[in-house]
């Protein structure tokens, strides 16, 4: 079924590729990929006499892009991935309680939500970085935390929904406790809708990330991730367009791979919709089969 | 002696937007083991609300007065983590909905081992076997091929055995079961009716058998009890209300049956009776007014 599929698995190597360049290439390119060349300054992509590590060009001061963007996917992974990680946990473990007890504790996490939600992401983004340091570990807080609310509505809301189906009440008549009731019988069914939100956030929390390092309250050098080189090509557009071209790009790409690999998993997953996107076997294949 | 369950003045009442709804007021019954009590009512009559507060099922806004005794313990005004202990154990139910009474996301078998590695404290491999004996009991065939089948592979009447097994599995001393075969159609509803009658029979337990079908009452139960808008209108045993009914209500249930009458222009619909009384006192004490027209 995965091999039916050819953009679903296009999304997969991409997202393979990038985390395995994170993981295992970037700590043995760090050094090269933040080696400053002024001789190479807005050196042009395309080109392989000065070795591969520039065969994507070189930016302001002469940094290889190539390698830049590998060291960069590891800062921005590792932003995406415990940004969510923690939002995601949170909003479906709160939405969970909110939505399964109702009441006071739903009103008043869901006015706290609010709250959160009021308060433009970046803007709060900004003054918390602006007063405490600007470091990945900050900014993974940042970003996790403004993003609780929205797998907070959602869990709430699939749990309310949950909450009155049958099989809850004999639970409940069996004598299953409240515990029990939400973390065996209502949680599994909440769970996909939290993937698939969650795997949408990813790219919102990559290009969220790029916007704050973009605003230059982000990252600071040596560390870098991919929108703070759209932020430093930006000035040179006009001149070396490559500089914030290939980071952008990476970043779309990226973005637009997690999206089309939820949305196939989504599918993949209902029994109604897998039919509508993966047809049957045709039947002239078993004809021939059968001779 | 104590009686295995002691209902005495039951109240359940609804604080809705538009004012109070009393729906159960003022019942009192009581059974011993080996009982089968059929409640019989028409829609709306406080039957299943009646079934649902001896589980302390009644949620809010929903609130229960009067006493209900198990076993000589009061279960009104109970907390939730005591009631627990009788939930299941003590006193099983049955639901209307089979379709929906399973998890979708467990198979059969783990739901059912559960029940006895939970509540019963079984291992793991005797709760399988229990689990397949159950099946079997209840009539699942080559039953432990379908341990690990999923709830959408049932039929209705396959899921709604399989919730019997779990109320039964638990051994509780009265069994509730709302309307277990309402959903489903007439030959699937013969057969678990067969199926609750013998394991009635077998384990000598309690029955509380809530039905608005009469025919299915005769053949399940040993005594009827008779509702209508909250209160109980006529009680006896099965035989006897059928061959000589006293109240007006009982007498227009019995006329409402398709069996009795030559041309469907012959059956008589029952006025509604929704109890919606603020005032209080005057509803409670009047016996409900039935107009009975043949």
């Amino acid at each position: 079924m995965f091999i039916s599929s050819p953009l679903a698995v296009a999304s997969a190597a991409w997202l393979v590729l990038v985390v395995v360049l994170a993981i295992i290439v970037a700590p043995l390119v760090v050094e090269q990929a933040n080696h400053q060349t002024i001789g190479l300054r807005f050196f042009a992509p395309f080109q392989l006499e000065k070795g591969f590590a520039f065969f994507l060009g070189a930016d302001s001061l002469g940094r290889p892009i190539m390698l830049q963007l590998i060291v960069g996917a590891r800062t921005s992974v590792l932003i995406a991935i415990f940004a969510v990680g923690i939002s995601a946990s949170v909003g479906y473990a709160i939405g969970l309680v909110s939505g399964y007890f109702g009441g006071w504790v739903d009103n008043i996490l869901l006015r706290i939500a609010d709250i959160i939600h009021t308060v433009p992401s970046l803007l709060m983004a900004l003054v918390v970085l602006f007063v405490l340091e600007p470091s990945i570990l900050n900014l993974i807080i940042v970003l996790g935390i403004t993003r609780i609310p929205v797998y907070l509505r959602t869990s709430r809301t699939q749990t309310m929904e949950v909450r009155e189906r049958m099989f809850v009440e004999v639970a409940r008549a069996m004598g299953a406790s409240n515990w029990r009731i939400m973390t065996r019988e209502i949680a599994p069914l909440v769970f996909p809708t939290i993937r698939t939100l969650a795997m949408l956030e990813v790219a919102a929390v990559i290009l969220s990330a790029a916007s704050l390092t973009f605003l230059g309250i982000g990252l600071q050098r040596p560390d870098v991730d991919w929108g703070m080189m759209v932020s430093d090509g930006r000035a040179y557009l006009k001149s070396a367009w490559f500089v914030a071209v290939f980071p952008g790009l990476v970043i779309v790409l990226t973005a637009l791979s997690a999206n089309i690999l939820s949305n196939w998993l989504r599918a993949v997953e209902d029994p109604a919709q897998s039919t509508l996107f993966f047809r049957a076997p045709k039947k002239k294949k078993n004809v021939e089969a059968g001779k | 002696m104590t009686k295995l369950l002691q209902v005495s003045d039951l109240r359940v009442t609804f604080e809705s937007g538009f004012g109070k709804v009393d729906a159960v007021r003022g019942v009192s019954f009581s059974m011993d083991m080996g009982d089968a009590i059929a409640i019989v009512g028409a829609s709306g009559s406080g039957k299943t609300v009646l079934g649902r507060s001896m589980l302390g099922l009644v949620d809010a806004p929903g609130v229960v007065h009067g006493s209900i005794r198990f076993d000589g313990e009061e279960i009104v005004g109970r907390s939730e983590k005591e009631l627990r202990d009788i939930r299941g154990l003590g006193i099983g139910m049955v639901f209307q909905d089979a379709l929906d009474g399973l998890n979708p996301v467990y198979s059969i078998g783990s739901q059912l081992s559960e029940i006895f590695t939970v509540r019963r404290g079984l291992s793991a491999s005797q709760a399988k076997a229990e689990s397949i004996r159950l099946m079997e009991q209840v009539g699942i065939h080559r039953a432990s091929e379908r341990y690990d089948n999923y709830p959408h592979q049932f039929s209705g009447g396959m899921r709604q055995r399989i919730c019997i097994a779990m109320a039964i599995g638990m051994k509780p001393k009265i069994l509730i079961a709302d309307e277990p075969t309402t959903a489903l159609d007439v030959t699937v509803q013969a057969g678990i009716l067969r199926l609750i009658k013998s394991l009635q029979t077998e384990t000598g337990m309690g029955l509380i058998f809530v039905t608005h079908d009469l025919a299915v009452a005769r053949m399940i139960s040993t005594r009827i009890v008779v509702m209508y808008a909250g209160q109980i209108v006529e009680e006896g045993l099965t035989e006897a209300i059928f061959q000589n009914p006293t109240h007006p209500y009982t007498r227009a249930l019995l006329a409402a049956h398709p069996g009795r009458v030559r041309s469907w222009r012959d059956l008589e619909p029952i006025p509604d009776a929704f109890v919606t009384d603020s005032s209080g006192s005057e509803a409670e004490n009047s016996t409900p007014q039935v107009v009975v027209t043949n």
